[in-house]
């Protein structure tokens, strides 16, 4: 039960390290307080634009958080910079993922139950990214080598974590 | 009671007349004055940045509507963070107090409720009256030239440090996230601890597990030498072992936090160097994607270099998958 607990609270630091990782040598060393460090700012930072995503949901009557409100929110707080490129990036991938795209909103229409309580929406997100790390293993390596490169930006990230966890929950009864 | 209350709403008003360093040093006698009621100075002095957000929302909205509205909002969250304020305050009270004096201060914070509570909805409305020609006045002179873009948050108690300054578009979104933290704090879902482990059975197994010289797990399972070696793989390898032995030595025993990869989990009675092999060389694999055929080569060059640390951490790895998948 505690275990829950931290899982709804931080990003699983095994997958934040290598993150880390991704952008320095080979030979770098990361101390156990940068890591905590790191994690729990991407915790919040992911909190932090859900919630002002969420906000604009709950104005405008609506109970799916999509791209375009995310996209929204970090205009709306300043990262310009990030909204940019997300744009493009979320224009191509639904350009060159069009199966994936039918499974999204097919994974969409089904969360709305997750997202009945806007509350709790912030915390709910790192459980689904936990359990892509969690589902990594059964993966054949074609598809983990397709998710493992969408990763390459945090927020490609969060697009892939809200289709993930759907596939996850359908094998686990098999 | 009241005429305290009178005195300090006129020292408040003139404490923000002066300049901001003169108004921290009187913030100090002023709050050791009332040494027998550090709840009440505390309380008091979190109304100070809250007129000094209304003066930041008026210049902010020069329209008229606008500010009233932003005086209202204001208003509003002036209730919810002197709500937030007071659960911070009772616990220091009562950590720092001994047994008959918790017992004192409790019998006290029973009986002020109601007082703070009426402070609490009379005070603002007189502050944002009182204070807001002073306020407007004051910031343009003061405040104005020196600060653009920024809004500085309410004073943290938790932290020491004096005010933050931040992004003014980013305002309402940390204030949200400060009382969303609080809220969770009240329902003890946030965890002020980390755990070393996740999962309890899976700590258990790794205590049963037989361990070798050092403190390594022990494997069973032998490897045969192959064919099909080429330089490619070699240079891999080396790779590999150069980012092992950046994460030894970057590594803390018993200092790493558990996650939800299990085969850290797994590793995590025996030292912390086995977790964080596996975890790099998995990183290193991340891009390739994982293959039997691929982790067997790797195993064969590992056995024909003859280099223990590495070829113990790939076989922990191995074990540790095949757990995974049974599990």
């Amino acid at each position: 039960m505690a275990g829950v607990r931290e899982q709804d609270q931080y990003m699983p630091i095994a997958n934040v390290i290598r993150i880390m990782r991704r952008i320095l040598p080979a030979h770098a060393k990361i101390s156990d307080d940068a890591k905590e460090t790191i994690q729990e700012c991407v915790s919040e930072y992911i909190s932090f634009i859900t919630a002002e995503a969420n906000e604009r949901c709950q104005r405008e009557q609506r109970k799916t958080v999509t791209a375009e409100d995310v996209l929204w929110a970090m205009e709306k707080l300043g990262f310009d910079n990030y909204a940019h490129p997300l744009s493009l990036y979320l224009h191509r991938y639904r350009k060159t993922e069009g199966e994936p795209a039918s499974a999204r909103r097919a994974s969409a229409s089904a969360s709305p139950s997750m997202q009945m309580h806007p509350r709790t929406h912030p915390h709910s997100h790192p459980p689904n990214y936990s359990h892509h790390g969690f589902g990594m293993f059964d993966f054949d390596p074609s598809s983990q080598g397709f998710y493992r490169d969408d990763a390459s930006s945090s927020g490609s990230g969060g697009f892939v974590a809200s289709f993930d966890p759907y596939a996850n929950i359908k094998r686990d009864p098999l | 009671m009241a005429m305290q209350t009178v005195y300090l709403k006129e020292h408040e008003g003139l404490v923000y007349n002066s300049v901001g360093q003169l108004s921290s040093v009187t913030s100090a006698p002023w709050w050791s004055a009332l040494g027998s009621q550090p709840v009440y100075g505390e309380y008091c002095g979190q109304i100070k940045p809250f007129s000094f957000e209304i003066s930041n929302y008026v210049d902010q909205f020069p329209a008229g509507k606008q500010a009233v509205r932003g005086v209202e909002q204001l208003l509003d969250k002036g209730h919810t963070t002197t709500q937030f304020t007071i659960f911070p305050d009772d616990c220091k009270m009562s950590g720092d107090a001994e047994n008959p004096q918790a017992t004192l201060s409790l019998q006290s914070s029973l009986a002020e409720p109601h007082n703070r509570f009426e402070i609490g909805f009379n005070q603002p409305m007189i502050c944002a009256k009182y204070p807001y020609m002073d306020q407007f006045y004051g910031l343009f002179s003061a405040f104005g030239p020196q600060i653009s873009g920024r809004i500085m948050l309410p004073i943290n108690l938790t932290s020491d440090d004096g005010p933050t300054y931040v992004n003014a578009k980013q305002y309402h979104g940390i204030i949200r996230r400060r009382l969303s933290r609080a809220k969770a704090v009240l329902e003890n879902k946030m965890i002020k601890r980390r755990k070393p482990y996740m999962h309890e059975s899976r700590h258990l197994h790794a205590l049963r597990r037989p361990r070798g010289c050092g403190g390594r797990f022990l494997n069973t399972k032998g490897s045969t030498n192959g064919n099909g070696r080429n330089e490619s793989k070699v240079n891999k390898t080396g790779g590999r072992q150069l980012q092992s032995s950046a994460s030894q030595s970057s590594e803390v025993l018993h200092s790493e936090v558990g996650t939800l990869n299990s085969s850290k989990e797994t590793n995590r009675s025996s030292p912390n160097i086995s977790g964080s092999e596996v975890t790099s060389m998995y990183s290193r694999e991340g891009f390739d994607g994982f293959s039997v055929n691929r982790l067997g080569s790797s195993v064969h060059s590992l056995v024909d270099m003859v280099l223990s640390r590495p070829l113990n951490g790939l076989q922990q790895y191995q074990v540790t998958a095949a757990t995974l998948k049974f599990d």
